[in-house]
């Protein structure tokens, strides 16, 4: 069974990733361009990880609830 | 002397039976196929969208089983399997949860989330129930039941606490009782 520990922290995390508005992406133009985004940036705490799937995942529940 | 043989000797395991299985022959002795954290959600978004997996899911569902439980089992046999270590299954359980409660969602199939939450929130904290039934004791002495064991607990027992209501002795009727009884 999953730890309620665990199980809070990344309810917290969703709470705060479903808040929180997307970011506007800014344009880069010339060489930097072409960049692919480096993975490097992103986070690697499983938390984060994890907690950013469930956000995904609910935000199409959402979307779905409010179609019916 | 003669010993009696039992027939349910023969059903007991041969010592060493487990021994006779080469190694590495069940799933769990072999190392998991995926490790890293996105690969297994990954896995399980494939493998709960599938509609093979999809239609039993629905099934529990409809039950009455709890999502929490389903969850649980299927990241545990994603262990026995040999698909993740069993680390990862807990860690990727929020996900299931969550992917589970959608497919339930676009199905229109009413779920409960957790059993043992329902029980948690039905749960009255103890010192709420005690201020209440204090309260209550308090304002309508004659509903509460002083008799009652959980409502004797909080029944004011100071100086100052009302006594009980008790009928007078002196108004008793003297009652023939045969002097070797008492």
């Amino acid at each position: 069974m999953a730890n309620p520990r665990y199980i809070k922290k990344v309810e917290e995390k969703v709470k705060e990733l479903m808040l929180k508005k997307p970011k506007k992406k800014k344009q880069v133009k010339g060489l930097l361009e072409s960049r692919k985004e480096d993975d490097s940036r992103k986070s690697m705490d499983v938390i984060d990880v994890v907690a950013g799937h469930v956000a995904d995942i609910r935000k199409k529940r959402m979307e779905l609830k409010n179609d019916k | 002397m003669t010993s009696e043989f039992s027939p349910d000797l023969l059903q007991a395991p041969i010592p060493g039976m487990s021994l006779t299985k080469a190694p590495k022959e069940m799933p769990f002795e072999n190392p998991p196929e995926l490790f890293k954290i996105e690969d297994v959600i990954e896995h399980y978004v494939n493998r709960i969208a599938d509609p093979d997996v999809e239609d039993p899911l629905l099934l529990m569902l409809d039950e009455g089983v709890g999502i929490d439980l389903i969850a649980d089992f299927i990241t545990t046999s994603g262990t026995r399997n040999s698909i993740h270590s069993l680390d990862l299954g807990f860690l990727v359980n929020p996900v299931v949860r969550e992917l589970i409660k959608y497919i339930a969602d676009s199905a229109n199939v009413e779920y409960v989330d957790s059993y043992a939450e329902i029980e948690k929130r039905k749960k009255i904290p103890y010192r709420e129930m005690r201020t209440v039934i204090k309260e209550v004791f308090q304002t309508n002495p004659d509903i509460a039941d002083p008799q009652d064991p959980e409502v004797a607990k909080v029944v004011p027992k100071g100086l100052m606490a009302r006594a009980p209501e008790m009928k007078p002795m002196l108004d008793a009727m003297p009652t023939d009782t045969p002097k070797e009884n008492l």
